[in-house]
């Protein structure tokens, strides 16, 4: 991150040249209703983004506030909420990205070897690489650093064994970061180690997975006797938790404030969604309702407020600290009430409707989508244990497992 | 997690530094019992000391000229602190009206004996509960030859029996305008207030002398309004910031079942639930106080404020209270203090109902 001053004639400059851009290679926002949701399903979606975010980083606007030495441009923070200004109002093609520049790319600068970084980051940057992350497991869900994927050293490889769940975006990644276990003799958060693994490799097998709501954003993938290379390793044999605790906090970012890198604009979408359905249902007037959509607005516009000034202090070159938590369950509270009062004002038409009624559908997706969004990232429970211990100090509750050799937990 | 200029931080902690030396909670807490009182020269100390009193006054009227952002922070510590000086009532509420104001030879004396802490203004707006914005009807100023008198009565007014002189909406032939009123010409009645901090009553003129400070001000009257809710949301965040601190002091230290109560999930999650709202409304009041500053139109911004940390400042202090459990509801543990705090400038200057409609209307809507 670098702190070069610069004038308000040069910003000013910058923030015409954006604006130019956005004019030139971006859709304008002209329907409400999109959730994202269902982006991760198509693959025409993924070539609209990667070639949206190729003209992105040939035009010297992707990584404004990383370094230029790996594909950034070593701007300031000013330079990014300038195009985030310039962004409101278009559709940003981002959400394939969001795993690999929000989270991924920050823990290689942070945590990997200068020829990764070589290697990977300005690919990253420019859309040609997706990557995904492979944390969560079938018997390691809120309690990460229970997990069971197998690492075993074999010459200059590792040789990898087990199971990864709720992984974005694997069925199109080219890269994963994978966190696994390479020493079960001792305690669990301190027999870890971070990998970069390559999805097309020998033995790595991704299948969909269904949501309740019907779309598949996530994936199962399998390791079957996955060989990777000595140097792809991420940090030191057994740091891996640091490493990984730095990727889930900037996944909270992303995922509470809407976007990292990229940015959603200043608009409040929620709000003037559930004014169009009161208006159409002729809620409007009903003071019991305008309470309700007004707190809409407070929430969605403070939840901004509160972004707006966790991206300041993060690029104000600050690491992510368990800020990311007070986003995150702040943005599944919003989406709850969102979806609740999208349910109460379509009453009936909430729960059945005709066949060219898309607007039911869509609020039928964001109905279903919203618990699963308070949890995707981290439950609300686990996101107040963050806060409550690492940001109020708060003590532990009395841990079984946490002195215990890994290999003598009980597990499911 | 902080956003604040190095300039605004060390104003900040040189006020926190005053105000936890000179009114440390048991002492509020003898102030409120009516056991001690505050010195006669306390506040002008303080203006003389850390300027409280001329903060946001310009320099060419005696005044330190900081920004609404500096009185923001500097307010923030004030609610942390409960602190019985009159910062919001006089130095910000008292004082926005003349910074309003354009008519430079009008406000001049009073600015400066505000300045230098020799006298106190308090806001005179109300004239009635579920009125607002505050209505001016029932207040009407008349000119005869050159001078002004005023007549009718304000209620709602925030350390009332200190005050030296008044800023009073009333209604004139052209609409409403803003006045100023000395002590000595009006008739004082104390209320009993939930907020054992903070003196409030109510006065009644009949044809008071009046200075006017703008006429024709319906304008002016809603921007006092906006800078009211804004000033006194920051008041309100530093309390919730404070009673957070007690929560968690308390769930740090005190044992039972074996176990520090804090390791509990249940109540570290009601703390942290806590500290989410918090930083939410931190965030709402620092940008409404900043947009201020610039000169930007507050009125969502104010709004969104008012709502934000009323509701955290209610909800924590109520919070704070169950983490405590029976400690937390006796008269001698600060808790209640706060907790009456609260819900008193929840009330004022818009309620979160009535913010939450008025955003509405502003949106358009």
């Amino acid at each position: 991150m670098t702190t070069t001053t610069q004038t308000p004639a040069e910003l000013e400059e910058f923030r015409l040249r954006a604006r130019d851009w956005f004019a030139k290679n971006a859709k304008r926002i002209d329907a409400v209703g999109d959730d994202g949701s269902e982006e991760g399903e198509n693959e025409d979606f993924l070539a609209i983004a990667r070639k949206f975010q190729n003209q992105l980083f040939d035009d010297g606007l992707a990584g404004l506030s990383w370094p230029k030495e790996y594909g950034g441009q070593s701007m300031t923070m000013n330079h990014q909420r300038i195009f985030n200004e310039e962004a409101s109002g278009y559709i940003m093609p981002s959400s394939p990205f969001m795993v690999t520049l929000g989270m991924c790319a920050p823990t290689l600068l942070q945590y990997g070897t200068e020829t990764q970084r070589k290697r990977h980051i300005g690919p990253m940057l420019r859309g040609d690489e997706v990557w995904c992350q492979l944390f969560s497991e079938p018997g390691a869900g809120s309690d990460v650093a229970g997990l069971s994927t197998k690492a075993v050293q074999d010459g200059d490889e590792w040789v990898i064994n087990g199971q990864k769940v709720w992984t974005s975006g694997a069925h199109f990644a080219s890269f994963g970061l994978i966190v696994t276990r390479t020493n079960p003799d001792v305690p669990k958060h301190k027999g870890i180690t971070m990998f970069i693994v390559d999805m097309k490799a020998p033995g790595v097998t991704v299948r969909p997975l269904r949501q309740m709501s019907g779309a598949s954003g996530f994936n199962e993938v399998f390791f079957d006797n996955v060989r990777v290379p000595a140097a792809n390793l991420v940090g030191e044999v057994e740091q891996g938790w640091m490493a990984a605790i730095g990727t889930l906090m900037n996944e909270r970012v992303s995922i509470g404030a809407g976007g990292g890198g990229l940015g959603r604009g200043s608009g409040t979408p929620q709000f003037d969604r559930i004014v169009e359905l009161a208006t159409r249902v002729g809620k409007m007037n009903d003071s019991a309702t305008r309470q309700q959509i007004a707190s809409i607005w407070t929430k969605e516009r403070t939840l901004a407020i509160l972004g707006d000034r966790m991206r300041s202090s993060l690029k104000s070159g600050k690491a992510p600290g368990p800020e990311g938590s007070i986003a995150k369950l702040a943005g599944s509270e919003l989406g709850k009430l969102v979806a609740d009062l999208g349910m109460e004002l379509l009453a009936e038409s909430g729960q059945a409707w005709t066949k060219d009624d898309e607007e039911s559908m869509r609020w039928a997706t964001t109905v279903l989508g919203s618990p699963g969004g308070a949890i995707a990232g981290g439950t609300p429970e686990i996101m107040r244990n963050i806060l409550g211990e690492r940001t109020l100090g708060l003590p532990k509750e009395p841990q079984l497992d946490r002195d215990m050799p890994f290999k003598d937990i009980k597990a499911n | 997690m902080s956003v604040m200029s190095e300039e605004r931080e060390a104003l900040k902690s040189a006020v926190a530094d005053y105000l936890d030396s000179t009114f440390p909670i048991d002492r509020v807490h003898r102030i409120a019992n009516g056991k001690e009182s505050v010195p006669a020269d306390e506040w002008s100390k303080a203006a003389a000391g850390l300027g409280l009193a001329g903060l946001v006054i310009p320099e060419e009227f005696g005044g330190q000229g900081a920004s609404l952002g500096e009185l923001g922070a500097v307010l923030q510590e004030f609610g942390r602190t409960l602190a019985p000086l009159p910062m919001l009532s006089s130095a910000a509420l008292g004082t926005v009206p003349f910074l309003v104001s354009t008519d430079n030879a009008a406000k001049k004396p009073f600015l400066e004996a505000l300045a230098a802490g020799t006298a106190t203004a308090a806001l005179a707006l109300s004239e009635g509960a579920n009125q607002w914005p505050a209505l001016t009807s029932g207040t009407k100023a008349t000119k005869s030859g050159d001078s002004w008198t005023v007549s009718g009565k304000k209620t709602f007014v925030l350390d009332n029996g200190g005050a030296t002189f008044y800023v009073v909406s009333a209604s004139t032939e052209q609409g409403a305008g803003l006045f100023v009123v000395n002590a000595s010409d009006v008739q004082r009645e104390a209320l009993m207030a939930i907020d054992l901090t903070r003196d409030q009553g109510s006065i009644t003129m009949n044809n008071a002398p009046a200075t006017p400070l703008a006429l024709n001000a319906d304008a002016q009257l809603k921007q006092i309004e906006d800078l009211a809710a804004t000033l006194i949301a920051s008041e309100q965040i530093g309390g919730a910031d404070a009673i957070l601190k007690m929560m968690v002091e308390y769930a740090k230290m005190r044992v039972q079942f074996g176990r520090i109560i804090g390791s509990f999930q249940a109540i570290k999650h009601m703390c942290a639930n806590t500290l989410v709202e918090v930083e939410q409304a931190r965030g709402a009041a620092e940008d409404a106080a900043d947009k201020a500053a610039e000169g930007e139109d507050i009125t969502l911004a104010a709004s969104l404020a008012k709502i934000a940390c009323s509701e955290v400042f209610n909800d924590a202090t109520l919070t704070n209270i169950r983490v405590h459990g029976g400690i937390g509801f006796t008269w001698e543990h600060p808790a209640h203090l706060y907790f009456r705090r609260a819900r008193s400038s929840a009330a004022l200057f818009g309620t979160p109902d009535q913010h939450r409609e008025a955003l509405l209307v502003g949106l358009g809507y």
